[in-house]
């Protein structure tokens, strides 16, 4: 086959290879997109939780959490109002709301504050309480099993989930897959941990 | 046609110590890569997603079309290496798609998006970490690479070559020649 034949042979080779991709696709179907980026804080007249306090199988909080946490949940900071916490309806929430909903959290509120970065930067320093959840930890099955055995996704609790800010698409890669596994209810926030820990607030690590 | 110089195929030496040791890396490297990616099609989605040059909202269809095709068209491509088949084919489509790549990442550096490349899956190939020079180089490095092998082919150790030794005619005329 002579150089006149390059482009039929690329052709070839294009066609061959979407048709081996479109078939794979069929068995293993991916996301890229969120379905949905509402979320709903706790003590929203909207929240739909389940958790409760006296019931035994609510899910517990982290070590982390549960070593900060306040005598009572009464102490919690003031509600937030959601049209505040998400302005832009993106399903991001600002630096402050997040701070707030941070200080609940530590109180002993059911939510859950995610690290979507590397594994190196999480571990450098995180938000304190956080747990680590990049998309390969949750892909890889290790994170959802971990985040599951305390807050499952019936439970409806928020889940916080930040990166680097900015740019940094991480805390969408881990929504996805969160969304994926079931959870619905989850806040990303749009400000950075290099923003947290700027801002002075509480951090955890070296 | 009388007049014509044929055009000169590549002689047994460039065969043997350029262009099949080419193929046989070029091979292994983007066929291990397609294969890390082929393993986790939605890891390689984000990673396309990372680039920001298509919105995932709009243009969903095209990210998934790409995070499932580019990984079968490299190992397509690195098949077609190892055996020499459609080789400057399959080099000529290789270069197309390290120029794409290397234009995606030159983009993340104009823009000042801090990502990773995620060009071969979870795994780092003489660079590491966010987007940079060195990922830039080692691209251009490896089009050099596949534009030469676009250029000279195969070589004798290939189908290529038994499928169509007129290819090679001249050459074995010349050896001919001399031995006479």
């Amino acid at each position: 086959m002579g150089k006149q034949a390059i482009p039929v042979q690329v052709l070839a080779i294009i066609g061959l290879a979407t048709a081996c991709g479109a078939v794979h696709s069929l068995f293993e179907p991916i996301r890229v997109d969120r379905q949905s980026r509402g979320f709903t804080l706790p003590g929203d007249p909207g929240d739909q939780t389940d958790a409760d306090p006296a019931d035994p199988s609510a899910p517990e909080p982290s070590p982390e959490q549960a070593s900060t946490e306040a005598d009572t949940v009464e102490d919690a900071a003031d509600p937030v109002d959601p049209q505040v916490a998400d302005q832009a309806g993106d399903g991001k929430i600002p630096l402050e709301i997040a701070a707030q909903l941070h200080e609940r959290a530590m109180m002993g509120e059911p939510i859950w504050f995610l690290d979507a970065r590397l594994r190196d930067d999480f571990d450098e320093g995180h938000i304190a309480g956080a747990l680590f959840m990049a998309h390969t930890h949750v892909s890889s099955g290790e994170g959802l099993d971990e985040l599951m055995s305390f807050s499952p996704p019936e439970a409806n609790d928020l889940i916080v989930i930040y990166c680097t800010g900015g740019d940094c698409q991480a805390s969408e890669d881990t929504a996805i897959l969160l969304e994926a596994a079931g959870y619905a209810n989850i806040a990303i926030m749009a400000a950075g941990f290099d923003e947290w820990a700027a801002a002075g607030l509480p951090t955890e690590g070296p | 046609m009388p007049g014509e110089i044929p055009s000169r195929g590549p002689g047994w030496a460039e065969s043997i110590l350029v262009l099949l040791p080419l193929r046989l890396g070029l091979a292994a490297l983007f066929g291990y890569a397609a294969v890390l990616k082929i393993m986790d099609p939605q890891s390689f989605a984000f990673a396309i997603k990372a680039f920001q040059i298509l919105d995932p909202a709009e243009h969903a269809h095209l990210l998934t079309g790409f995070a499932f095709g580019i990984p079968w068209a490299e190992l397509i491509i690195a098949v077609l290496l190892v055996l020499g088949f459609w080789t400057r084919g399959a080099a000529t489509l290789l270069a197309l798609m390290l120029a794409a790549f290397t234009a995606g990442l030159a983009s993340l550096i104009v823009r000042k998006i801090e990502t990773e490349c995620a060009c071969f899956g979870e795994q780092e190939f003489l660079c590491s970490g966010a987007v940079g020079l060195c990922h830039l180089g080692r691209n251009a490095g490896l089009l050099l690479l596949t534009l030469l092998l676009a250029w000279r082919g195969g070589g004798r150790l290939s189908i290529d070559r038994a499928r169509n030794p007129a290819c090679f005619a001249s050459d074995e005329v010349e050896s001919s020649e001399k031995d006479a």
